[in-house]
């Protein structure tokens, strides 16, 4: 091997490995998969065809689920109950997506996410302080839990490190949070992504659950839930090995930087940050839905 | 009782562990054979004895694909051993939900599998 190609090789693997690393860094912080950065990245950046990107991003996925995870369990911030409950809904909206994907490609569907996004948007960013007030009153284990909630005991407790007190948290309106993390499954099955953004939000929001917990529970739930569509990327064979590996071993490194300071950063500033996140998603899936509904190009990364 | 929180910690950790050192292989493996990327042999394996051969010559694409494998394995496994802690702990309400889980997951893969179904 010349030279040259020795260091077009390498500088490959380093450009790969960095990017993933930012991924795998901000999908820990927020609960999410990291495609959103990922697929850009590749395609536009490296000129990967469109559907290897996706292939090599929603296995990236798991890569940053197993190491962020992984840590967020050991520093007791998951709730498992809570994520294997809602497991249930984003594994069989996954499997609905994507038999939806196969039938039609619907332009009202990207205007509905895009409103629901952008709901999703505004009361995060509105509710962005009311997080580490209400931990600080003990608020979080002050709701009234609901049957399916108290049935299953999905209520929980994490220490938080920016507040520096356990907060405890009961878990309401469990079914309604299950059915929007069926649109989260949905979602991924429509567009091959993790979905992770709308049950942090559906926690968050709907279920009374502080979000570094949502965010800690997302995390471990998003490689279940991207598993199936890795497996069949995988075995069509669109999963480049010489790409994966250092995307895999970057999200691993960047998941794990990340999990170290997402319980040090204050509710607040997660919230907000979080909210901007979830609008730039919103404004994807308004472009997406505007391409195949009208025709109308908005420029968008990817 | 089986604490829940260290399983599911030894099963994710184990993957990542075990996927992470893989890579490494691969990609020192690959840089030592020194080959041309863009030549660089088979991507895709077509069969599962292609893939074997692969890997007893320690190619370094079949290290790598033997190390997504063990990724993507990894929380299917996960779903697989809590349904196992729920059962031991008698916790059999979230065996019935994990187990649902575990089927859906089985069938997704499998009409996927038979459909040539990818995502898009």
């Amino acid at each position: 091997m010349s030279l040259a190609l020795v260091l077009v090789t390498v500088g490959f693997i380093a450009a790969a490995f960095a990017a993933a690393i930012l991924a795998g860094f901000l999908g820990a912080l927020f609960g999410i998969g990291g495609g959103i950065i990922i697929v850009p990245f590749l395609t536009v950046f490296m000129g990967i065809p469109i559907h290897e990107g996706i292939a090599i991003s929603i296995v990236s996925v798991i890569a940053t689920s197993n190491a962020g995870g992984s840590s967020y369990v050991e520093q007791r911030i998951t709730n498992i109950r809570l994520a294997m409950f809602l497991e249930v809904a984003t594994t069989a909206g996954a499997l609905v997506g994507s038999f939806i994907a196969l039938l039609l490609q619907s332009w009202e569907l990207f205007m509905i996410f895009t409103c629901l996004l952008t709901y999703m948007a505004v009361i995060s960013f509105r509710t962005r302080r009311t997080d580490e007030a209400r931990i600080g009153t003990g608020e979080f284990a002050k709701v009234r839990q609901d049957r399916l909630a108290k049935y299953l005991d999905l209520s929980g407790v994490y220490y938080d490190a920016s507040a520096k007190r356990n907060v405890q948290y009961l878990v309401t309106r469990a079914p309604e949070g299950s059915l929007i993390s069926s649109v989260a499954g949905v979602v991924s099955g429509l567009l091959g992504v993790g979905g992770g953004i709308i049950k942090v939000s559906a926690m968050n929001i709907f279920m009374n659950v502080p979000m570094k917990a949502a965010v800690a529970t997302s995390k471990f739930m998003i490689g279940v839930t991207a598993a199936t569509g890795a497996l069949l990327f995988f075995l069509a064979g669109l999963v480049d090995p010489y790409i994966i590996a250092p995307v895999a071993l970057g999200t691993t490194l960047g998941a794990t930087i990340g999990t170290w300071v997402m319980p040090r950063v204050g509710s607040s500033t997660l919230k907000a940050a979080f909210a901007v996140l979830v609008a730039y998603f919103a404004y994807v899936m308004l472009a997406q839905g505007l391409a195949l509904g009208f025709g109308i190009q908005l420029p968008v990364i990817g | 009782m089986v604490d829940l929180n260290k399983a599911m910690y030894d099963v994710l950790v184990g993957g990542m562990i075990l996927s992470s050192i893989t890579y490494l292989v691969g990609i020192l493996q690959f840089l030592i054979q020194s080959q041309n990327p863009l030549q660089a042999a088979i991507v895709h394996y077509q069969s599962v004895s292609e893939f074997v051969t692969g890997l007893l010559a320690v190619r370094s694409a079949a290290v790598l694909t033997l190390a997504t494998v063990f990724l993507i394995a990894t929380p299917i496994v996960r779903v697989f051993i809590s349904i196992l802690v729920f059962a031991f702990n008698r916790n059999f309400k979230y065996v019935a939900i994990t187990g649902v889980v575990l089927l859906i997951l089985i069938t997704s893969i499998v009409l996927g599998y038979f459909w040539h179904f990818t995502p898009q």
